[in-house]
């Protein structure tokens, strides 16, 4: 298991370098001295010089890369113009909020779509399978930030259940002002996570060992739960893993509908007042969250399905 | 052709076009209604959708304004019409470009393999371990924000997706025997790319593509409400909720009535997209 997991992390060097080669290259898009682009409406004598040596620009490309990555590894992101706050200590303040919002909306995801996986998939082409691929088609045509405003005027004004926005102070706190954001960004995956959990459970509910507990006499009740769900499970779990891409890109324009000070929330701010290094920063951070997520659901599937670990030695 | 005969393709013609899927029906004419709205709509109304009407601000739903007033006193159902063609024309151009640079290059890279393929698909891994929108948004914010510019990110970011399908398409299809068939008569590998091998992985880039459409247009309109796409006064339906949400309290209708265009036209094209994979299927099992 160690070695399948030590394969796996040298994989990522590769991806970790190029996320990295991006990450760098992204304020070289435009033409002209990078240091003046990126300081823009910021731009001093002083910054620009600092900036100058900060980057290396009389350097070689590739040099300046290897300094850039000498930075990062060492936790340095650079200064935020706007905050001018060290960019490090900005994105960690920020992170908690969206760390908590994607797991709200993960959690909510899962307890919706896992019952109607199995409802659908145990009643093919009934009713009930065709709403679940209706629902699928009608799910991913909402644009969240929409629903998002809806929810608000709905479940915060007209019926003030929730807050209209903000984080809280206290864990309850989050649950009660994170509630209309992550079930509106649970919506947007659920038809996602749905149609894939659906497919996987229809393969389980196929598989022989169901057959075997069924001709076992086992009841019908004990067979879905011990043999078929719980073999479902872990696929239903990769797909969340898969779609965090989509779970994260909800999450940045999910923070600016609701005010949440998370990450989302900082780069449209920062984007708005072109604050270059945070833009980077940020980014880099999405981009690490999905690689991790992936590692993570790689891992999960190891410990749980003693088969993977089987097959990897 | 005897009169038998054409009776016969008449009816197997029917037959074909009562089989297709009710999804595909239902979304290619509500795509059918959609575009004539866009295209035809602007030349019937031939009024600004920009100019300011302030005494006739924030009036509700009503016969002289079907949908109500925005807070400039703009009609809210011809900003609408006119955004029909602005939207659109993000899910095009959002689309089309990454579709001919992600199916020339995964093409290629499925063709011929080596060191192409290897850059291609490594390059591809890179872009795809961004989530795309927060990739789309950085390259918008460095472009600085505009259409233009989003279509240029949208394409930056949105290739590798027709890249690795066509690629995979690509790597299965050219083991075909009509592939060898080409071969052995001595086409040339250009020849043999774009008329044997293109026809037939098209179709999977083409449902991929109504999919994408829709999420393009999702995707653009969330750019303008954020300000990085369409901007104000700019009839776009983001950029009207965008305009709308500070009076949602007062004007609900100046944020809905976008909001449901826009599911609107996504339905219409996720049925067809829902439908042509249905006909693909059944293609593919015949």
């Amino acid at each position: 298991m160690l070695t399948f997991l030590a394969r796996r992390f040298a994989l990522l060097v590769p991806v970790a370098i190029g996320v990295t080669l991006i990450v760098f290259l992204l304020v070289r898009l435009i033409p002209g001295d990078p240091a003046v682009n990126m300081l823009g409406i910021h731009q001093t004598p002083a910054l620009l010089a600092q900036l100058h040596a900060q980057m290396g620009l009389d350097h070689s490309l590739p040099e300046q890369y290897l300094i850039f990555m000498g930075r990062v590894l060492q936790g340095d992101l650079g200064t935020s113009y706007f905050y001018g706050q060290s960019v490090i200590s900005l994105v960690s303040d920020r992170l908690p909020p969206t760390l908590f919002l994607l797991t709200y909306a993960s959690v909510l995801t899962t307890i919706v779509a896992f019952p109607a996986a199995i409802l659908a998939a145990l009643r093919r082409n009934s009713v009930w399978d065709q709403v679940v691929r209706f629902t699928f088609i009608f799910g991913i045509s909402l644009p969240a930030y929409w629903l998002g405003i809806i929810f608000i005027l709905a479940f915060a004004i007209a019926l003030p259940i929730f807050p209209v926005a903000g984080y809280g102070i206290t864990f309850l706190d989050h649950l009660r002002y994170l509630f209309l954001p992550a079930a509106t960004i649970a919506l947007g995956v659920i038809p996602l996570v749905l149609r894939a959990m659906r497919a996987s459970l229809i393969d389980v509910l196929r598989a022989d060992y169901m057959d075997t507990a069924r001709a076992k006499g086992l009841p019908p009740r004990t067979v879905l739960l011990r043999h078929g769900v719980r073999n479902a499970l872990l696929p239903a779990i990769t797909v969340l893993g898969v779609n965090i891409g989509w779970l994260i890109g909800g999450t940045v324009i999910i923070e600016n509908v609701f005010a949440i000070p998370g990450l989302g929330q900082l780069m449209i701010f920062s984007v708005s007042n072109r604050d270059y290094p945070t833009i980077q920063a940020v980014t880099l951070v999405f981009a690490v969250l999905v690689v991790l997520v992936n590692l993570a659901t790689d891992a999960l599937y190891l410990i749980l399905d003693p088969r993977v670990r089987g097959s990897v030695r | 052709m005897t009169g038998a005969s054409v009776a016969r393709a008449r009816s197997s013609l029917w037959l074909t076009f009562r089989d297709l899927p009710s999804s595909l029906t239902v979304g290619l004419i509500l795509v059918g209604l959609i575009v004539l709205v866009a295209l035809v709509g602007p030349i019937l109304l031939s009024t600004d959708p920009t100019a300011l009407h302030l005494e006739d601000a924030l009036l509700p739903p009503s016969t002289a304004h079907f949908l109500g007033t925005d807070n400039f006193g703009r009609d809210v159902l011809v900003r609408i019409i006119y955004g029909a063609s602005t939207d659109l024309q993000i899910g095009l151009f959002c689309v089309v470009p990454p579709m001919i640079i992600g199916a020339t290059l995964g093409g290629l890279a499925g063709f011929y393999g080596g060191w192409l393929d290897i850059i291609l698909m490594r390059l591809a891994d890179v872009v795809v371990a961004f989530p795309f929108f927060v990739l789309v948004i950085a390259i918008v914010a460095v472009l600085g924000p505009g259409l233009t510019n989003m279509y240029i990110a949208v394409a930056i970011v949105g290739w590798t997706a027709y890249a690795r399908l066509i690629r995979g398409e690509v790597l299965v299809a050219k083991q075909a025997d009509y592939v060898n068939a080409a071969r052995v008569l001595g086409y040339r590998d250009g020849r043999i790319l774009l008329r044997h091998l293109l026809p037939n992985v098209a179709g999977q880039a083409l449902v991929f593509a109504t999919s994408d459409f829709v999420l393009d247009i999702l995707l653009g309109s969330s750019l303008g409400f954020l300000g990085l796409g369409a901007r104000a006064p700019a009839p776009e339906w983001g950029v009207m909720i965008a305009d709308g949400r500070n009076f949602i309290t007062q004007a609900a209708w100046t944020t809905a009535f976008p909001g449901l265009a826009i599911v609107i036209v996504a339905l219409a094209f996720s049925l067809l997209g829902d439908g042509l994979a249905d006909v693909l299927r059944v293609e593919d099992r015949r």
